[in-house]
């Protein structure tokens, strides 16, 4: 009968150093998050305004070409006159009902799953010294911070991104010739999710790092985003003057996306006399970065702690 | 000598206007070192700096002879075991642990067998292992600590307090797994309050006091070198105090005081400053005084007595 050594052993295998060793981070707290009825919520309640639009474009899969023609005199685009083609009406179409499912109805929805999932991604590495633990494995700073906005940016990508993509999908392959002018919103669409999952990220994470509890950084998350724009709509009304409307941080979003989109071609869509586009994307940037300088700093003050 | 594992060049760290470490210089070398001291004289502040936690505010701290302030590439050969918990309390021990092998490059089927295997060696029982960590008592804890800083195989492995919480079989199992990675040729710095548990792992000690480096190296070499605090020499015989007589005549013999423990049996300690030449002349001395010598011992030759002198000093 052998007698086997009970002794330790070492590992004999190598490590591979990953340039994605921060997904490990992104695959526990998807985990942990999917289980929280609120995010699931969230999550299909995202899908609605895409099934609507699905519906639609299924009424006009079986109506016809008028349907959607009479849609595009109804909803929004006067301007684009009689000599308007199909492909013309299919490029507006899209990029309106992206820019309509982008902006207004998710824009509550981007802001509470960005709370829900971001608030206590750090509040609670901090609450039970978790950060301390990444700190002592081969992982970054930048990984540690790459990993949580990746968490982030899933969930953004997933009541944005991925509607909007559905519909898209659905729309290219019953509406005929549709396919040319979802491929070329894509792009943008693609664009406006990164930007909104970046910044809204970093900010979230930033206030997150702040405090040990979650609900701190949702307080102050919504009181940024509502104050800002309670404050805006104010100075908008008694000063009659478009520009306060930069002082909104949900208002810069809705300005930066509709250029993305493409707004111009869109009239009355979003807003009237928009401020000079450098102003919100300086406003957000500047956000940005304060927010991962605190991050950054309050992953140096735990290490200095 | 093989070169210094770790080394601390003038480190110092501040926290405002309170020093935790004071210009600190040593070379640690491989095998288990003991880094002791009372509450606050900043043993954990030398572990923060020797880890990279911590950057010095000044000086250079070493790891195998790369600064290891900013470099997270040495935490693979390095695993910390924290003073404090630092888990997610809802996962199990197994998820943990399976968590931070990936986060330390095991992946699948490698990263669900080495977190098994490390926690047999930690000895958690695998009932425990698939409850929720916030349901574990202070020695699971501890044990699951020490299991996620072995977890990558570290060349250096620093324990801040491993035994606290544990029960004397635990403490027990925990030694010699340390005992045994020692042997295997890793290298181990302890931050401990439990003196004897140390005196069992190590001679080789670093004691702290108020953020300086009070004595380092073999215990036994440093008890020599106190030679203000005479050794205390404690002998039980049937004839003490004509023992006594003969020993308080020799001139290395400073005092002695008898303790009478039975009618028949005393107990003599021997305060001297040559502890070698007492053992010299305690045969003839008995031979001469016709006593029957049943025990000697040394009681302040150990680190208790030699941390208590110093950090008393």
């Amino acid at each position: 009968m052998p007698v086997y050594d009970q002794s330790y052993r070492h590992w004999k295998g190598s490590f591979r150093r990953s340039p994605l060793r921060w997904a490990p981070m992104v695959s526990y707290h998807m985990k942990h998050l999917m289980r929280s009825k609120l995010v699931w919520f969230f999550l299909l309640g995202a899908f609605a305004p895409a099934l609507g639009a699905i519906i639609f474009v299924y009424v006009g899969y079986l109506e016809g070409p008028e349907v959607l023609s009479r849609a595009v005199d109804v909803l929004l685009i006067d301007s684009l006159g009689e000599s308007a083609t199909r492909d013309d009406e299919y490029r507006i179409m899209a990029r309106y009902g992206m820019l309509s499912m982008l902006v207004f109805p998710q824009s509550f929805v981007v802001l509470s799953i960005t709370s829900i999932v971001g608030s206590g991604l750090i509040a609670k590495d901090i609450r039970s010294n978790a950060l301390e633990i990444y700190l002592t494995k081969p992982i970054t700073p930048t990984d540690y911070i790459l990993g949580k906005l990746a968490v982030i940016a899933i969930f953004i990508f997933l009541v944005t991104f991925a509607p909007a993509a559905l519909v898209l999908l659905v729309a290219s392959s019953l509406w005929e010739g549709f396919g040319a002018a979802a491929l070329s919103v894509t792009p943008a669409l693609f664009l406006a999710c990164a930007i909104t999952a970046l910044v809204n990220g970093s900010v979230i994470l930033g206030l997150s790092s702040l405090t040990k509890s979650s609900r701190y950084a949702t307080v102050i998350w919504f009181a940024i985003c509502f104050v800002s724009q309670a404050t805006a709509s104010a100075l908008q009304e008694i000063t009659r003057e478009p520009m306060w409307q930069v002082i909104s941080y949900r208002q810069n979003f809705a300005l930066i996306i509709a250029e993305i989109m493409g707004s111009t071609e869109l009239p009355n869509v979003v807003v009237s006399d928009p401020p000079h586009m450098g102003i919100p994307i300086a406003l957000l940037g500047f956000a940005t970065l304060t927010a991962i300088l605190v991050l950054r700093r309050t992953i140096r003050a735990v290490e200095n702690a | 000598m093989s070169a210094p594992l770790l080394s601390a060049r003038g480190a110092s760290k501040w926290y405002g206007q309170v020093i935790a470490v004071n210009d600190v210089t040593l070379d640690i070398q491989p095998g288990i070192t003991a880094l002791l001291g009372p509450n606050g004289a900043g043993k954990s502040t030398l572990l923060g700096l020797f880890t990279g936690q911590l950057r010095p505010t000044r000086g250079l701290v070493e790891a195998f002879g790369e600064p290891i302030w900013d470099n997270p590439r040495l935490n693979e050969r390095i695993g910390l075991c924290h003073q404090y918990d630092n888990f997610y309390e809802e996962m199990t021990a197994v998820e943990f642990l399976r968590f931070i092998c990936r986060l330390t490059g095991f992946r699948g089927t490698a990263a669900r067998q080495r977190a098994d295997y490390v926690l047999d060696r930690v000895g958690l029982e695998k009932c425990d292992r698939v409850r929720a960590i916030r349901t574990y008592s202070k020695g699971m804890r501890q044990r699951t600590k020490l299991a996620q800083a072995l977890v990558h195989e570290p060349e250096l492995l620093f324990l801040d307090e491993p035994m606290t919480g544990l029960d004397p079989v635990g403490r027990y199992e925990i030694s010699k797994l340390l005992e045994g990675l020692a042997k295997m040729g890793k290298s181990i710095v302890v931050s401990t309050h439990i003196l004897h548990e140390v005196e069992a792992l190590t001679d080789q000690i670093l004691l702290l006091a108020e953020g300086r480096i009070l004595a380092e190296g073999d215990i036994h070499q440093i008890r020599a070198s106190l030679e203000q605090h005479p050794y205390q020499i404690r002998v039980v015989s049937n004839a003490a105090r004509a023992l006594a007589v003969l020993l308080t005549a020799d001139e290395h013999v400073s005092a002695v005081k008898i303790q009478e423990l039975t009618v028949d049996r005393e107990a003599l300690t021997i305060s001297t400053t040559r502890a070698d030449l007492v053992f010299d002349s305690l045969p003839r001395h008995a031979q001469t005084a016709g006593a029957y010598i049943e025990e000697i011992s040394c009681p302040d030759d150990n680190l208790e007595s030699v941390f208590d002198y110093l950090v008393g000093q």
